[in-house]
């Protein structure tokens, strides 16, 4: 069962919203473990805002080179690998997973970007809400949890 | 940005690697008399004349003035070289018999380059101050090497130096010392008619005189053919020496040297020599180098040229090769085994065999610095390597095409600024390094299990490839393999310690330094370089519409995508947390320094300050560390 931290990027590289989650799909050994909870170790939770933040310099260089909003699996760092996707606006959704039974799709995870970014601009009508600000809405958390269910 | 980032400079460590690696070995037998001797000069009883010649191979640290070497090619271009360094060594037999004796519990296997448990001991105990570059003295440990092995001729030693006491030896000494030499078994991939052998002769200089010495000169040169060397010597009395100079021993000390020098203590890793004894030593070795060691290896190198690779290269040879292959299809592989002189039981050529001459043709030529010629002639021996199935020799000659073509690429003297062309770049990466390295990490780990060659070639190629970047300013053609080979290094250090019950810190911190110092770098650079472009950009023009609200990017490289500072940062954050198990927070200090381009260590309210992440646990450890009076430290 891989696990997931996926998390928002602001312009100014600030964080604006995080998630750590396990895949849903049924894997071998999950009988015992929580649904839904991610399988990272202490070692890997203290780094990972820093692996995302690190892989901003690869997905930097890629997005002037690319058309696409989905930039596709920028950069592999400790194990882990990193999907991202870059807005209109230039605020990153980027996804670290462990890639450990090999076992990832590449078409999930841009289903997933694609759906959030429509969550991300639904956010950001918000009167109330400014650009780089941090996510806080329960509302939008739910949704994005809902989507992480469907897709990963 | 002159500071950023502080680590060790690349071409530093190809400097190391020409000087400690491939520089001529000369393995050096004293006699007793010259022993005691010298000992008496330098005043300390525990030395020998080969530790106090040691330090003087390497004559970038101790020149004479005026210092050159000249060094014709076989295209007789001839260069001048500020430094030549010799590595003198044990005498051969020691050197044979240490790694014989080392061997005889697996007899027919080879030996591993280093211990990797021993490294890392080493540089747990390794004094070093908080600024020192930790990567430098485990670059130079891993290039480090005396033992002799069939397939590399580096460490073969090139002259056999006897190191005699003029006024206690005699010529018939010297004669019976040389017939005991040429008597020895040397192993059958040795050459020794291609070794030069040399007699060096200390004496008394007021106590003899020069027509003595000329008449001694002649002697053993009609007796024995052997080429002399004198070293006047001033005996002076201890508290009569009026200047010292400081010598350091530690020159070209291998792993197992420097751990036994550490735990025995009290030995000094420096001695005191008499200004006039220095003098002469300098100016003495220079003359072997000059006048005997380098025309007897450019007299060798062109004798196999003409003898061995000309005929190789002629039309005729490639033309009954190509004939043989076309021809003799039938039981090829029987056929080969008869034809081909490889040992398989023993992994080698003999030492007449074209195949080992041609080897020590190119190691030789690539010491003499034509590294041109040497990654011809290491790319046509290959081909017969392969035809042989001589695995470890395929496998070190792929790694010297690599190094050879980049040592080639990365010298300054013969680029004046001219970067290659895209196709010889891809050429380079695509067809030579990549394929080459992944098959020598086959041969070295799954034919042969001798991982720590493997792991000495990816670190070489790793610093000539940042040579590459920092001389072309092209680091995106090389810096995903940098970042993939030293990430390999450090999970093969890890996988061999952790099944051993220890842990790799001090190396894996090391090598998360040097990726932190890597991607720094690269960032500093193409940030000049950008600064430099946007000052040819033209002024815009006036009456034009300028967007007040658009958001201007905040530092100049980050619009092209080119900075890697954050990657950097996020290297020397995992090396951090190495030397915070450590217990080394001073260097923690000098690292926290590497990363303030990324993250603001003054800030306090960021998200990276957050005390479940790894920048907010280190900041803690150090305010608590700093809160500890050292006593309580010491007790605790």
């Amino acid at each position: 069962m891989s696990s997931y931290y996926f998390t928002i990027i602001g312009t100014n590289d600030t964080p604006l919203y995080e998630l750590e989650f396990a895949s849903f799909k049924l894997g071998g050994s999950g009988a015992s473990q929580v649904p839904g909870k991610s399988q990272f170790s202490n070692n890997v939770k203290e780094i990972l805002p820093f692996v995302t933040h690190s892989s901003i310099d690869l997905i930097e260089d890629v997005q002037w080179n690319n058309n696409q909003f989905y930039l596709g699996k920028v950069d592999s760092f400790y194990g882990l690998s990193v999907n991202a996707f870059v807005t209109q606006g230039n605020i990153k959704f980027i996804i670290c997973y462990d890639n450990g039974n090999g076992r990832y799709d590449e078409n999930a995870i841009r289903q997933f970007f694609m759906e959030t970014n429509e969550l991300y601009v639904k956010e950001l009508m918000d009167p109330f809400y400014s650009v780089n600000d941090a996510l806080t809405s329960p509302d939008f958390d739910l949704r994005i949890k809902l989507l992480a269910k469907k897709y990963l | 940005m002159s500071s950023y980032p502080m680590g060790l400079d690349p071409y530093v460590s190809r400097q190391c690697l020409l000087h400690h690696m491939y520089s001529p070995l000369v393995s050096v037998h004293s006699s007793p008399a010259a022993d005691a001797f010298l000992q008496s000069v330098v005043n300390a009883a525990d030395t020998s004349v080969l530790s106090i010649l040691k330090p003087y191979g390497n004559n970038v640290q101790y020149p004479i003035p005026n210092q050159s070497f000249k060094i014709t090619n076989n295209q007789l271009i001839t260069k001048n070289y500020p430094s030549f360094p010799v590595r003198f060594d044990f005498p051969l037999q020691d050197l044979l018999s240490i790694a014989s004796s080392s061997s005889s519990d697996h007899s027919s296997s080879l030996q591993q380059l280093f211990s990797i448990s021993s490294l890392e001991r080493l540089l747990k105990e390794l004094p070093f101050d908080a600024n020192d570059d930790l990567y430098l003295a485990f670059f130079n440990k891993v290039i480090t090497s005396n033992s002799i092995v069939a397939f590399h001729t580096f460490n073969h030693p090139i002259s056999q130096i006897f190191v005699i006491d003029y006024a206690n030896d005699s010529v018939d000494y010297l004669r019976a010392r040389i017939v005991e030499f040429r008597n020895y078994r040397f192993p059958p991939f040795f050459q020794i008619n291609d070794l030069l052998v040399h007699a060096f002769v200390v004496y008394d200089e007021n106590a003899v005189g020069a027509s003595e010495l000329a008449a001694f000169e002649a002697d053993v040169n009609n007796k024995l053919s052997v080429a002399v060397t004198f070293i006047p010597v001033v005996f002076q009395e201890p508290e009569k020496s009026a200047s010292q100079v400081e010598i350091l021993v530690n020159q070209n000390s291998t792993i197992d040297e420097d751990l036994q020098r550490i735990s025995f203590g009290s030995t000094p890793d420096h001695f005191m020599i008499p200004t006039s004894v220095d003098r002469s030593l300098r100016g003495s070795i220079h003359q072997f180098i000059s006048q005997q060691l380098i025309p007897h290896m450019e007299k060798k190198v062109r004798l196999w040229d003409d003898q061995i690779l000309a005929p190789k290269r002629s039309i005729t040879n490639r033309f009954f090769s190509a004939s043989r292959k076309l021809f003799n299809n039938n039981n090829a592989s029987d056929h080969q085994a008869d034809t081909s002189s490889f040992n398989y039981q023993e992994n080698y050529y003999h030492k007449s065999s074209p195949e080992q001459s041609i080897r020590k043709l190119a190691d030789w030529s690539l010491i003499l610095k034509d590294f041109k010629y040497s990654y011809s002639v290491y790319d046509l021996i290959k081909k017969d390597y392969n035809n042989d199935k001589a695995w470890i020799y395929v496998a070190s000659t792929q790694e010297m095409c690599i190094i050879s073509l980049l040592l080639v690429q990365t010298q300054l003297a013969n680029n004046l600024g001219v970067s290659p062309d895209r196709n010889t770049l891809r050429r380079i990466r695509n067809d030579i390094i990549e394929p080459y390295l992944d098959n020598l990490s086959y041969t070295y780990k799954s034919r042969l299990n001798l991982k720590t060659y493997n792991l000495r070639t990816l670190l070489v190629v790793v610093e000539l490839l940042q040579c590459m970047c920092s001389t072309f300013k092209m680091y995106w053609w090389w810096i995903d393999l940098i970042e993939k080979y030293l990430v390999k290094c450090v999970q093969e250090f890890d996988a061999h310690l952790i099944a051993s019950n220890q842990s790799s810190q001090v190396i894996k911190a090391i090598i998360y330094e040097r990726l932190g110092f890597v991607f720094g770098k690269i960032s500093v650079e193409s940030m000049v370089q950008i600064d430099h472009q946007e000052q040819e950009k033209p002024p815009e023009e006036e009456g034009l519409y300028h967007n007040p609200y658009k958001i201007r990017p905040k530092r100049v490289p980050y619009i092209v995508g080119s900075g890697r500072f954050r990657k950097s940062s996020t290297w020397y954050l995992l090396s951090i947390k190495e030397w915070l198990a450590l217990e080394k927070y001073d260097h923690i200090k000098v690292l926290l320094s590497n990363i303030r381009y990324s993250f603001d260590l003054e800030l306090t309210d960021n998200w990276y300050n957050r005390s479940d992440l790894l920048l907010g646990i280190i900041k803690r450890r150090l305010v608590d560390q700093d809160k500890v009076p050292p006593l309580e430290v010491a007790s605790s």
